[in-house]
């Protein structure tokens, strides 16, 4: 085995969180300090990983395969491929940027959340590396109990009722993905071998009813992480309630297990039943779409306004994915990173505000652009980033999806369209009533621009906003080739049944036979 | 023809039990000649050393397939390993026990060998091959779990537990030996390998007669809804150290015994019995779960708990199989690090003269004593079974066990069931870390001994969670021994 980058990656921010929580808790900078300094290695290593990343291979890379627990096939078996790559450094990004933002947010206690944040990193990292069924599941509700301790001891008034919710909903889920996952195991242990590898388990022999079951199973799982209608209600209580820190790793990162949970293991292992679970989740996805926009609309609250708008944006997400062709499956991963900096930068940029003057009502500012004119013209950047205005990150991957959605099923593409036009709405008229205008509160005027440390927390983040809009390519390049491999996985999956079933599954949704169907998909390439 | 055999296979088989028993007494009477109370850790480390005796004893002379005294008491891999948890469920609760009795007023040290003597018992039944055998176990253990759980004479509610345990035990035992002569009548016999023999010849009403009255019986040792009345105001009212050996040691022998009983000698009943206790595990990890939500005291909620995991052994002992057997043992050894591990941290909350059982005690726990904070969060999130915790592989290997056995409803039932359990379990969690202190407090440190208990079943909590792999096999293979 080479040298065991990925999991130095992973395992790096569990060493940090425990020197952490060695260090003395007074001074507060010394954790603070020590909890950036030790936040940028992580960084830096998934940055080699990112010039050591083989572009041309869409299957998992860097992998690293060790025995665990053999009595029960579970190894520890790690890999990256297009779909994670740009998670995990988004991931390992978005710390050191949460702790230089939540410098001064957080007062009491601040060692155990600088400690909870590097755990919750391990977390994610873990799950987003994981190419085993058990160790993902491990993962998986390791990075929910840091995020339910940073919620509920750092949030807002309704904190613990926000994290418990957050709790449940998440372990009601993870509850079916047990069970799913050891009748698959135990379906797969017939032919003799037990094991949790997930690429083992794609060649598991389920009949189509099984296959149904499973895939249910999981997708609720990941559904309710994403969050679609109608199992979103757990997310603005708890981006409401959260701290800065923790809604950015929220919205940023924990969201997109959701999507990356589908990408990963609910479409490649059951990619029958995936395909013909289309018209439901295509109508979830586009639900949430229009919904979380209309609901944001009226929001009072900003952080409720962004939490809803991440259930519209996420619902994009999924619209892309379920399109099923190369350019939505492209824009659905990137509109994930993208998603992950532009409603992490809102939330940074509303956490400083928020910092200034202990409230988040929209109705309590006015005319920031007098007062605080640095903080509002990143605003700007942020919100119109989110909106979706070419030049910024938001656009390429809303039109990637859009597009890929289009050649798939019109219907769904052009509904959610609207929701493009309610999402320009709702985050302008945010931003109107914010920044522009006079200033209507008198003590506004005694707001103090943002502070060194701020700026240096949210410029890297505008920086990378600007990079993805103008210039995507190298992020379309690495993710492409992985959709490549997930769509020849389902499109022979679809070939295998029985015709019958194949044209339930694939052809009947936009009319074509299957054979156009493949050629739209073979010439749809947006890259070489 | 009783032909009194002694040596070989019959000592090997007894020794750890000798051992146990005989430190018990040597315990029992030190007290009756030094009972100037100059030094009162004697006893503690008199039986300290039978227990780590009768582990050592089992370890080396454990052996699968050879039956001693005609067959009716073992000590093959299944009772091996119930031995070792048995005894290092009491070890635990003896090292929790000196500071906590001292504070509550207790000063019968006849705790120790009253301890060593339900040990003893638990051993027997582990062992037990023989529906006598398996009732002389169950006696020895009980009668000196009821003194146990009065012993703190001056405190109404474990004078109430006692007299209620004393009560309800002995009506089980009542059904316990009708049962056994039902099925003697039936069978004409008392062996285990014997009653398989003659099982598929007997009068199956009869025999299915003393079936239930066995489930009745053991299902009341188990603490199985709906006999499991006496449990939660038993739990309560006994002192602490010994609601923990109860609820880990003694839960553990009556499992054992009762898989023991139903996979080897009432196996070809199968068909019969499997959905009965189907429905017993269903409703009791669901009653228990769903009352342990309302509870507002720890230790009731911990009962309620306890009766709930009760439910989730059962579940396995559906299963029938060799790897549900397995699965249950590898459980009854990670309920131990994870059990003993949460009445330590109770215990070590108890001040003189104010117990401080209630969750709201708990509040801001995390800011006073941030160390038994974080371990009683590593025990509860292990009980919720989370991964990586011991909890967590426990629970796989049990709903693997029962999947593969083809009672897939069962494993949804309790997955859904343990997802409850997260509710209360993280309610207690929420309490410690999210809330301030309802009152001022000033951190007291907790005795050397109650360090070191917590520390064994925080490492247990943990190593067992991320390497499960030697206990597990073990536990497997003595099972597949069995039959």
């Amino acid at each position: 085995m080479d040298f065991p980058l990925l999991s130095l990656i992973v395992w790096s921010p569990l060493g940090a969180a425990i020197i952490v929580s060695l260090l003395p808790s007074q001074p507060l900078s010394v954790p603070r300090l020590a909890a950036f300094g030790l936040g940028l290695i992580p960084f830096l290593l998934s940055l080699v990983m990112l010039a050591g990343f083989d572009t041309s291979v869409g299957a998992l890379q860097l992998t690293e395969t060790v025995p665990w627990m053999p009595s029960l096939g579970v190894y520890y078996s790690i890999g990256v491929d297009g779909f994670s790559l740009w998670l995990i450094l988004l991931t390992t990004f978005l710390t050191p940027v949460v702790i230089l933002a939540a410098w001064t947010d957080i007062q009491h206690r601040v060692k155990e959340f600088m400690f909870f944040m590097l755990l919750l990193e391990s977390g994610m990292l873990g799950a987003l590396v994981a190419t085993d069924l058990f160790l993902f599941f491990m993962y998986w509700e390791l990075m929910l109990f840091p995020m339910v301790f940073v919620i509920g001891i750092w949030g807002g008034p309704r904190r613990r009722y926000a994290a418990i919710k957050f709790v449940v909903y998440t372990m009601a889920g993870s509850a079916l993905m047990m069970i799913a996952m050891l009748y698959l195991v135990l379906v797969h242990a017939k032919t003799g071998q037990l094991s949790f590898d997930i690429v083992t388990l794609y060649d598991t022999k389920l009949s189509y009813a099984e296959e149904t079951l499973l895939f249910w199973a999981f997708a609720i799982a990941f559904m309710i992480k994403v969050p679609m209608v109608p199992f979103h209600t757990w997310l603005p209580d708890a981006h409401t309630e959260a701290p800065t820190g923790g809604s950015v790793d929220l919205a940023g990162i924990l969201l997109k297990m959701g999507a990356y949970g589908f990408l990963r293991f609910a479409l490649p292992m059951f990619p029958a039943a995936a395909q013909d679970a289309f018209p439901i989740i295509l109508a979830l996805s586009v639900v949430g779409i229009i919904y979380g926009a209309m609901v944001a609309f009226p929001q009072p609250d900003m952080k409720r306004l962004v939490a809803y708008s991440s259930v519209s944006h996420l619902g994009f997400v999924m619209l892309g994915i379920y399109a099923f062709n190369r350019v939505g499956l492209t824009g659905g991963v990137l509109q994930m990173v993208n998603h992950g900096l532009s409603t992490g930068g809102l939330f940074i940029l509303i956490g400083f505000i928020y910092d200034r003057k202990h409230t988040r009502q929209i109705s309590e500012y006015g005319g920031l652009w007098k007062v605080v004119p640095i903080f509002s013209a990143l605003f700007l950047v942020v919100t119109l980033s989110s909106i979706g205005l070419p030049g910024l990150n938001g656009f390429v991957g809303e039109f990637l999806i859009l597009l890929g959605a289009f050649r798939a099923h019109g219907w769904a593409a052009a509904i959610a369209t609207i929701g493009v036009v309610l999402g320009a709405a709702y985050m302008l008229t945010m931003y109107k009533h914010v920044v522009f205008g006079p200033v209507t509160k008198e003590e506004n005027n005694a707001l103090t621009d943002l502070t060194p440390r701020e700026i240096a927390a949210i410029v890297p983040v505008i920086v990378m906003i600007v990079w993805m809009g103008v210039y995507p390519k190298p992020f379309i390049d690495r993710i492409e080739p992985t959709v490549t491999v997930l769509l020849q996985r389902l499109e022979r999956a679809g070939a295998n049944r029985h015709l019958g079933d194949a044209s339930r599954g694939l052809a009947s949704r936009d009319g074509g036979s299957e054979a156009e169907r493949l050629a739209v998909v073979a010439h749809d390439g947006v890259a070489p | 023809m009783i032909e009194v055999v002694f040596g070989g296979a019959e000592l090997r088989a007894v020794t750890p039990l000798l051992v146990v028993v005989l430190f018990a007494t040597t315990s029992l009477l030190y007290e009756v000649f030094n009972d100037d109370h100059k030094d009162p850790s004697r006893p503690v480390w008199l039986s300290l050393f039978g227990l780590a005796g009768g582990i050592v004893a089992t370890v080396a002379l454990w052996e699968n397939g050879q039956a001693a005294f005609h067959g009716t008491f073992v000590l093959d891999g299944v009772a091996a390993f119930t031995n070792v948890v048995c005894l290092l469920a009491a070890g635990l609760s003896l090292l929790m026990a000196p500071g906590y009795l001292a504070s509550i007023g207790v000063r019968a040290r006849e705790v120790y060998p009253l301890v060593l003597f339900a040990t003893s018992g638990m051993m027997i039944m582990g062992g037990a091959r023989d529906l006598v055998v398996l009732f002389l176990g169950i006696e020895v253990m009980s009668i000196a779990a009821y003194v146990l759980a009065g012993i703190h004479r001056t405190d109404e509610r474990s004078g109430e537990a006692a007299l209620k345990y004393f009560l309800l035990g002995a009506f089980a035992t009542g059904f316990l030996l009708y049962g056994m002569a039902i099925l003697y009548g039936a069978t004409g016999a008392t062996s285990y390998d014997a009653i398989a023999a003659a099982l598929p010849k007997a009068p199956k009403l009869l025999a299915l007669g003393g079936v239930a009255l066995l489930v009745v019986a053991l299902g009341f040792k188990v603490s199985a809804v709906p006999f499991h009345f006496w449990a939660p105001d038993v739990y309560q009212g006994a002192p602490t150290s010994v609601t923990a050996l109860m609820a880990v040691g003694i839960k553990a022998a009556a499992v054992v015994g009762f898989a023991r009983l139903f996979i080897v000698a009432l196996g070809s009943l199968y068909g019969d019995w499997a959905m009965v206790l189907w429905w017993l595990a269903v409703l009791t990890m669901t009653v228990g779960n769903v009352i342990a939500v309302a509870q507002n005291n720890v230790k009731r909620m911990l009962a309620y708990s306890s009766i709930a995991h009760a439910g989730y052994l059962l579940a396995a002992i559906v299963a029938g199989t060799p790897r549900g057997g397995g699965a249950v043992l590898f459980y009854l050894l990670a309920y131990t690090f994870m059990n003993v591990g949460a009445f330590a941290v109770v215990i070590s909350l108890g001040r003189k003269g104010e117990v401080n059982e209630q969750f709201d005690d708990y509040a801001g726990l995390a800011s006073r004593q941030p160390l038994i904070a974080a371990a009683m969060v590593l025990f509860l999130l292990s009980l919720t079974g989370i991964p990586p915790l011991v909890g967590f592989v426990g629970k796989l290997y049990l709903i693997e066990a029962i999947l593969q056995a083809g009672y897939v409803w069962l494993a949804v039932i309790m997955v859904l069931n343990s997802a409850i359990s997260a509710y209360y379990y993280l309610r207690l969690i929420f309490e410690m870390y999210m809330r301030d202190p309802s009152r001022p407090e000033t951190a007291m440190e907790p005795a050397p001994l109650l360090i070191a208990c917590l520390l064994v079943a925080t490492v247990g909590t943990i190593f067992f969670g991320i390497f499960p792999d030697g206990p597990l096999d073990f536990a497997r293979d003595a099972f597949a021994a069995l039959r």
